[in-house]
């Protein structure tokens, strides 16, 4: 019976409440976010508008598109071109296709919210394009912290003329890419079933996706000015499926101002951020928007106006020096969402 | 004792020496920054200025001087007021001349001293225009002039007539309405500030003027009635005045005296029948949709009178048919034969089937003769032409109006064709015979449940008989209206 008292009286001394502390952050303000770019290149151009939410464990809220705002650019001389909101892609705004900037212009992105408020950028000049001369495919490997094999893709370099007359600013973007699907149709077996139904077709489709640059790609010209130089302009990643057989990409090499350069390299120091000692200290990016109801209110993101060169690039099978195992699909390539059987009219062209 | 104060005093002193530390002065800096043009056009300029310091300091008053001279003598002073701490600014005026240098700078008052940022320099841009929009309209429609840089004052001109302005948005488009016409073509001229700009392209005005000058005597509302123009007369009959009761009578606008009179015609009743200036015929005898009695009866039209010739050997019902040279040709059937065409030869009084239309017309279709040639709009917007010589059929164009409930009208004057005015709608083109270009006329007045129940072309104008669709209720005339393709 003492005993039992004992353990009953040990158990009671240990034990503890744990009360769970919450961390309350600090409801932040809803910014305007802009994400602009109008270069030289074809139509549209877009600009994007949202506004920011709270970050805490979570996000607090969610990012919501600012719709139905009036969003035109000027340029200095006073002309004025309206972009209009995109229906299927809110927040969105698109000039018309036939709208080109001039290089050498500059323009403003003006913005009125739906609710009054008014928006101006400073003045962003389009600097003139340096055409990509050539390119170059190389396979490349990523260590993957804690995984066993590491990711892979192809980086590509663009070899280009910087002119030597003036300090230039590159950045390189991605276009939507476009490859050849090879799935196996012969080897289909139907849902919950251990026996095989092979498909007649089809083996081989087109698959357009939004492929993102893997990393933010951006130099000046302070250690090559006046020189021939190559620079790396993207990394697509391996997916097992891209490089089975060829794929296509556009890349465009944008001049930008040194004010769009400053930003974009705070932006990519910002979120290459490792929690290393040698980290730049987090900050806030103020960009090139201004509120002209309060020229103190924080504004987020950069209006850019920038001379475009595009380069199309096959990148075949044989071009990378590994790859990533193929992936199968078992399946009738059409099956894949966006997938169809009909290549590109200007498909390797 | 004495001992033990000196000691505590030079204990207190290493301590002062030791605790001693420089205070070195604070520098404040304040600076005041003309930073960018955020926006300049004819006689707008907004500016961003900012405040830059490491002190709380208070201002009286902040803004911009701006001037013509670099001196700033009689400067425009944006006063934005007091300010506490740094920060950016923006200042905007609305006082600018057009196309001139001025100077600016930002300024803030501290405690009654005034200072001043740097200067920039900037002038002020040009108004221009760039496009119209409707190049051709009628009046009180609404009107957009595109350009850049309109000033708060910009007067806009339709000839000599100074037009009321309804908004300038953006300083970039000018909306107002399109004041009533003095001519057809007028320029467009635009004054700014002390620039005049016109456009080098005419504004066009819609033209087409409708008058009543008569209405139908008889108190009925005729359909698929016989009409036709004979020496200057508009002949307008037979036909039905309801579903049930076929209209017997046939009677004559005279264009001279402007009255009407009774014709004399001793042939059988018909509704959907035929008719040129020299014949008419076909058609059906009775209004039974679910069998209609043929009407093969056919007539030469001398003067007012009727001489009967030999039966029709074919079925007509709703055909189109015109004269070229004096021969008669019909077109298509709603019975059978819906694409045979036919030439009937007055020598010898005897009907041949030459071709056969390429697709069904019929007198819902809307058709003229021009120069030998005929012409019809199909129901699929098409207009076709027909050399009789030939027997060619080919497509010369495209309607670009609203085929209603079919049922148009054509119509020609000199080298221009007159198509439209379906069953409810009030759409008139003109087409251009010379390039086959098209354009609208003004819309007809009058509700567009209107019909067209005859139409005729004579002395440069066209007469139209019209008359509300007979399915809506009520008592209404048959007015004769005298429509100018040049009246405004």
């Amino acid at each position: 019976m003492r005993k039992k008292y004992f353990y009953l009286i040990l158990i009671l001394l240990f034990e503890a409440c744990i009360t769970p502390y919450e961390i309350e952050v600090e409801e932040g303000k809803q910014l305007l976010t802009i994400d602009g770019m109008i270069t030289n290149g074809p139509g549209p151009h877009s600009v994007k508008l949202s506004k920011s939410t709270t970050y805490g464990s979570v996000f607090e809220g969610v990012i919501l598109p600012e719709r139905s705002a009036k969003v035109f650019v000027r340029d200095e001389f006073g002309e004025i071109t309206y972009l209009t909101e995109d229906i299927n892609e809110r927040g969105v705004y698109r000039s018309p296709e036939d709208f080109s900037a001039i290089v050498g212009s500059s323009y403003t992105l003006n913005i009125q919210l739906s609710n009054g408020s008014k928006y101006v950028s400073l003045p962003e000049v389009v600097k003139p394009a340096i055409p990509i001369e050539n390119f170059s495919i190389v396979a490349e490997e990523i260590p993957v912290e804690g995984e066993l094999f590491n990711d892979s893709g192809a980086g590509i370099y663009v070899d280009f003329k910087d002119p030597g007359d003036e300090n230039n600013f590159y950045f390189w973007r991605n276009e939507p890419a476009i490859y050849e699907l090879n799935t196996r149709p012969d080897l289909y077996y139907p849902p919950k079933s251990l026996t095989p139904a092979p498909k007649p077709c089809c083996y081989t489709c087109y698959l357009e996706e939004e492929v993102g640059n893997y990393e933010i790609f951006l130099t000046n010209d302070d250690n090559f000015n006046g020189l021939n130089t190559r620079f790396k302009a993207a990394f697509i990643k391996d997916d097992g499926l891209r490089f089975i057989s060829t794929f296509r990409v556009d890349i465009n090499q944008l001049s930008i101002s040194a004010d769009a350069y400053r930003y974009l390299r705070l932006v990519k120091q910002q979120i290459e951020l490792t929690g290393s000692v040698f980290d730049p200290p987090p900050a806030n990016i103020r960009g090139n928007m201004i509120s002209l109801d309060d020229p103190d209110e924080v504004v987020l993101g950069f209006f850019i106006a920038a001379g475009e060169s595009k380069k199309r690039i096959y990148i075949n099978r044989e071009d990378l020096e590994f790859r990533q195992p193929d992936f199968t699909i078992a399946d009738d390539c059409r099956v894949v969402e966006g997938a169809t059987v009909i290549p590109p009219d200007d498909w390797l062209n | 004792m004495y001992d033990m104060l000196k000691s505590l005093r030079f204990v207190l002193f290493c301590f002062v020496i030791f605790f001693y530390s420089c205070t070195e002065e604070e520098n404040t800096t304040t600076v005041i920054v003309t930073e960018e043009i955020l926006y300049s056009s004819s006689e707008n300029l907004r500016l961003l200025g900012r405040i830059i310091t490491n002190e709380l300091i208070e201002l009286n008053d902040h803004g911009f001087y701006i001037s013509e001279e670099e001196t700033f003598s009689a400067p425009i002073i944006i006063s934005l007021g007091s300010k506490k701490g740094p920060g950016r600014f923006i200042g905007e005026t609305d006082g600018l001349t057009n196309s001139k240098s001025y100077y600016a700078k930002a300024f803030m008052d501290v405690g009654g001293e005034i200072q001043y940022g740097n200067v920039i320099q900037l002038k002020t841009l040009a108004p221009s225009i760039k496009s119209f929009s409707p190049y051709f309209g009628a009046e009180g429609d609404d009107f957009i002039i595109k350009g850049t840089n309109f000033t708060k004052d910009t007067q806009v001109f339709f000839g000599d007539t100074q037009v009321p302005i309804t908004s300038i948005v953006d300083e970039s488009t000018i909306h107002l309405k399109i004041p009533p016409p003095k001519t057809v073509n007028v320029p467009i001229k635009l004054i700014c500030q002390n620039v005049e700009l016109e456009f080098s392209t005419l504004f066009e005005y819609k033209t087409g003027t409708y008058e009543i000058i008569s209405v139908y005597p008889d108190p009925f509302r005729l359909a698929d009635a016989i009409f036709y123009l004979k020496d200057g007369n508009l002949v307008l009959g037979l036909g039905n005045m309801s579903i049930f009761a076929l209209y017997p009578r046939m009677k004559r606008f005279d264009l001279k005296s402007q009255e009407w009179f009774d014709i004399q015609y001793s042939g059988s009743n018909r509704s959907y029948g035929f008719s040129t200036e020299n014949y008419l015929g076909g058609g059906t005898s009775n209004l039974d949709t679910l069998g209609y009695k043929i009407n093969y009866t056919f007539f030469k039209i001398i003067g007012n009178d009727f001489e009967k010739l030999e039966d029709l050997k074919f079925i007509s019902r709703e055909s189109i048919a015109f004269e070229i040279k004096e021969e008669l040709y019909v077109i298509g059937s709603l019975e059978e034969d819906f694409f045979g065409v036919r030439k009937y030869n007055p020598t010898n009084k005897t009907w041949t089937r030459i071709t056969q239309a390429p697709a069904i017309l019929t007198k819902s279709n809307p058709f003229f003769v021009y120069q030998n040639k005929f012409y019809v709009v199909d129901s699929d917007k098409f207009l076709w032409e027909f050399d009789p010589n030939t027997l060619f059929w080919r497509k010369v164009s495209v309607f670009p109006g609203n085929l209603g409930l079919g049922y148009g009208m054509g119509q020609v004057i000199g080298d221009k064709a007159y198509i439209g005015l379906y069953k409810r709608t009030s759409e008139f083109w003109e087409l251009d015979m010379s390039n086959f270009s098209w354009k609208i006329k003004k819309d007809i007045p009058g509700s567009i449940t209107e019909v067209t129940v005859a139409h005729y072309s004579y002395g440069g104008s066209i007469y139209l008989i019209r008359t509300p669709d007979r399915i809506i209720a009520g008592n209404y005339p048959m007015n004769l209206y005298k429509f100018d393709p040049d009246g405004f």
